[in-house]
Parts: structure tokens; C-alpha cells; sequence
């Protein structure tokens, strides 16, 4: 294969998985093959530990929304290893903060799950509608609904 | 049965098919077989066409349906194909890629599985974790990567031995794995209409190239035709990218094509399909 030839392929990908391929595509919540040694060793692990790591578990049970928003990007940015900055250069939702996909949402409410646990989380399942998982505020305020107070013993 | 000419691209078989379904009075079309020569990305205008349709009535979009099959969000692809004589980190790289997809959906989809709709699994689910209810099930498309990526070190330009099972318990856990392929569809299955439409994918390697049909019971051709040839498109070049075949051609084959007449009426289908025949000529016009 040629250099011209690679490059035409390269170009060809970039549109069908890259950012010209759709919308929200800025973000992608997945770490770009880069493997992490602090990470567990099993490669289901890997794709979501920094993810884990950088939320925050005290906001998420008891931030406010904007607060909350800010550990939703945080989570995205740890995940895709990049800054708070660079993701906040995408697209905006109707409601004026970073627009996502569908698939990213419920990423980062898996992540969410995760750290608050199966008592500080209600699940999804009928407790959701569509227009919750467009951007990072409305998964912000999803996640301010749906998280539990949990009292020490 | 309608076989139609080759297609030279997504858009252009999508506008075929729909305009021969919407031509009929009911709508539909029994055992419709395209293929798409050259499957490459959507055409924004197009997506948008279609999606203009589907958001008002609060249906999924084209982003949406084409995540089901292949959710691209989750994969970000290395700079490079596989090749047998590629480096071990080489390898690596291409392997993490891929790790990132199946564990990022793997991962999600307990919560995948409790949204409306998706009771019963999703279809990419089925492929990464067989039967796709849970997270630790049987991995399908990494397994046939490693299949096709064998028969590719022993040089072999020509397979037929991977197809994907989206439904089917007892066939994949009594048939000898190698047998196998990508499973959507259960052999007692006595549904008429319901998850999932998408009953089977195949794989061959012919003269190098890789090429893919999916067997679909009922296709949705405005709800869910487009989408789905964007997700099989994404599907085919990431099994191309992960085992060095080239990619090559798409075909559907739909047992019922359905044009969705009492949903959206004639006139509305043919306004849709005049802004596609428009964008498509417009596009032939700038090439």
C-alpha cells in the first residue's frame, strides 16, 4: 500500500468513525489505546478505570446540579484522556452546555453507578426519558434525580 | 422478490429500495436483496433528512438505530490495519482498540438492557456478549476476529466461516464454537414482529476483500433502514481494520422491506425521497 493509499484510507475512517461521521462525536468515552499501568490487568478494566478514578463520589451524592456537571465532564475528559478544555470546544446543546450522544450518557451514568453504589443510585430503568442523555447538563440533573442519600450507620 | 442492481453507496441503496417500496400500495416488498458495492460514511444531509422525520415524533435517530449494531462512539481506530507481520505492540495497539469497544458496551449493558425496547438485548450486545443480558457473556466479534485474522496469516484469500448469531441459545452452546457465527436470531423463536429484526450476519473473504449480509425479518425502511446501513457499514470496516481484509461488499437481505405507508403516508415518503434524489445529484454534481 502506497503513502497516498494509506492516507485515503486513514480519511476514509476518519469520516465513518471520526467526527464528520455525526453529531457529539467530539467526545468519545473511551481511552485512545493507551494502557495504563495503575489500571487493573483484566482489559475489561481498562477501558473504564480512569473513568472510575475521576469522579468524585462526595459531589456526585450531594452537589449541586452545576457541580455535578462538572464531574460528568470530568469523567468523559479522564476517560478519553483529555482536558476539561479541550471537550468543552464541542458542540453545544439547546441548553448551552456540552452536547453528547446517547451512548456517552449512559457511560458516564454507568461510571455514576459505579462509584455511588447499588444503594446511592436508582436505577435507569423507568426512571429516565430520552431528552435526559443530550448533553452534560441534562445528565447532570438526571443524575441529581436519581441519586440516593445514603445515611451512615 | 425483488433483487435490485449494485449499489455504489449507502445512500443510493437506501433511496432504491424505499422508493420501490413506497411505489407499491401497501408499501411493502417481500424478499428485497440489495448490495452496496462501496459502503463508506453517511452523508450528513441525508441523516438529517431522515432524522427529520423521526425526531418530532420522538423516535430514535439515524445516530441512534446505527448505534444498535455498531456503537462508533466507542471506537476510536488505530492508525493501522492488521497485517500478519506487524510488531507485537503493534498488535497491541490494534487489540486495545478494540478491548475499549467491547469492554466500554460490555460494561453498559445492564443499563443498555433496562431502557423501553431493549428487554431482550441489544444487537450489538448479542455480539459482544452472547446472549447479551449480561456483562461476562460469550464474545462473538472478538472471537471471529481471531478467526479471520488466522486465516489471514496462513494467507488464505478466501473464507466462509464466520457469520454472527444475534439469537439462538441452544445453537451456540451446543454447536462447536468454529461452527458458529454471529447469533441474533433464537430457533424458537414464534414472534412475528419484535426484537429482533436483524436475524443473522454473515462474513465471507472472497479474492481478499470482506464482505457482509445481514438477514433482516422485517425492515423498517424509514425508522430504522438507514441507520442500520450506517451500523453494518461500521461493523464491516472495523472487522476489515482488525483482520487486514479489505472491506468489501454489504447486502441486505430484507424477507419483508417495509415503507411504513400508514405511519407516514405517500406524500410524505415522497417528499423525503424527492430531498434525497435531490442530495444525491447535488453530491454527483460536486464529484
Amino acid at each position: 500500500m502506497t503513502e497516498a493509499d494509506a492516507a485515503e484510507r486513514l480519511a476514509r475512517r476518519v469520516a465513518l468513525f471520526g467526527t464528520a461521521s455525526g453529531r457529539h462525536r467530539a467526545v468519545q468515552p473511551i481511552p485512545r489505546h493507551q494502557l495504563d499501568a495503575t489500571a487493573p490487568n483484566s482489559p475489561d478494566e481498562l477501558a473504564i478505570a480512569a473513568a472510575v478514578r475521576a469522579a468524585d463520589r462526595t459531589v456526585l451524592q450531594s452537589g449541586s446540579v452545576a457541580q455535578v456537571e462538572r464531574q460528568v465532564l470530568a469523567i468523559l475528559a479522564a476517560s478519553t484522556q483529555r482536558t476539561i478544555a479541550e471537550l468543552e470546544t464541542g458542540e453545544l446543546s439547546r441548553d448551552g452546555s456540552l452536547a453528547i450522544d446517547s451512548m456517552n450518557a449512559v457511560f458516564v451514568c454507568r461510571i455514576v453507578a459505579r462509584r455511588l453504589g447499588p444503594r446511592g443510585w436508582t436505577r435507569l430503568r423507568g426512571n429516565c426519558d430520552p431528552q435526559d442523555f443530550v448533553s452534560v447538563r441534562s445528565v447532570a440533573r438526571l443524575i441529581t434525580r436519581l441519586r440516593r442519600r445514603v445515611v451512615a450507620a | 422478490m425483488i433483487a435490485f442492481p449494485s449499489f455504489d453507496s449507502l445512500e443510493a441503496a437506501w433511496l432504491g429500495v424505499l422508493e420501490a417500496a413506497e411505489a407499491t400500495r401497501d408499501g411493502r416488498l417481500l424478499h428485497a436483496v440489495l448490495s452496496i458495492t462501496d459502503p463508506e460514511a453517511p452523508v450528513p444531509e441525508v441523516v438529517a433528512a431522515n432524522d427529520a422525520l423521526l425526531l418530532p415524533r420522538g423516535d430514535h435517530t439515524v445516530d441512534t438505530v446505527a448505534n444498535t449494531v455498531f456503537p462508533a462512539n466507542l471506537y476510536a481506530p488505530p492508525e493501522l490495519d492488521y497485517l500478519p507481520d506487524l510488531q507485537p505492540a503493534e498488535i497491541q495497539l490494534l487489540d486495545a482498540g478494540a478491548d475499549d469497544l467491547y469492554s466500554s458496551y460490555r460494561d453498559m449493558l445492564p443499563e443498555l438492557c433496562g431502557f423501553d425496547g431493549n428487554e431482550r438485548g441489544t444487537y450489538f450486545g448479542r455480539l459482544v456478549s452472547w446472549p447479551g443480558k449480561t456483562s461476562d457473556g460469550y464474545n462473538q466479534l472478538k472471537r471471529r476476529v481471531r478467526q479471520l485474522r488466522s486465516h489471514r496469516d496462513r494467507g488464505h484469500s478466501a473464507t466462509n466461516a464466520a457469520d454472527f448469531v444475534l439469537e439462538g441459545v441452544a445453537e451456540i452452546e451446543s454447536a462447536t464454537i468454529e461452527a458458529v457465527g454471529l447469533q441474533m436470531y433464537k430457533s424458537d423463536d414464534e414472534r412475528q414482529m419484535a426484537f429482533p429484526c436483524l436475524v443473522h450476519v454473515d462474513l465471507s473473504v472472497v479474492g481478499n476483500r470482506l464482505s457482509l449480509i445481514a438477514v433482516y425479518r422485517h425492515w423498517h425502511l424509514v425508522h430504522k433502514a438507514y441507520g442500520n446501513l450506517v451500523g453494518l457499514t461500521r461493523l464491516l470496516h472495523f472487522l476489515s481494520q482488525q483482520t487486514g481484509y479489505e472491506p468489501g461488499e454489504l447486502m441486505i437481505h430484507a424477507t419483508v422491506a417495509n415503507a411504513e405507508v400508514g405511519t407516514f403516508s405517500h406524500t410524505v415518503l415522497k417528499e423525503l425521497i424527492a430531498q434525497v434524489q435531490t442530495q444525491l445529484k447535488d453530491d454527483q454534481e460536486v464529484i
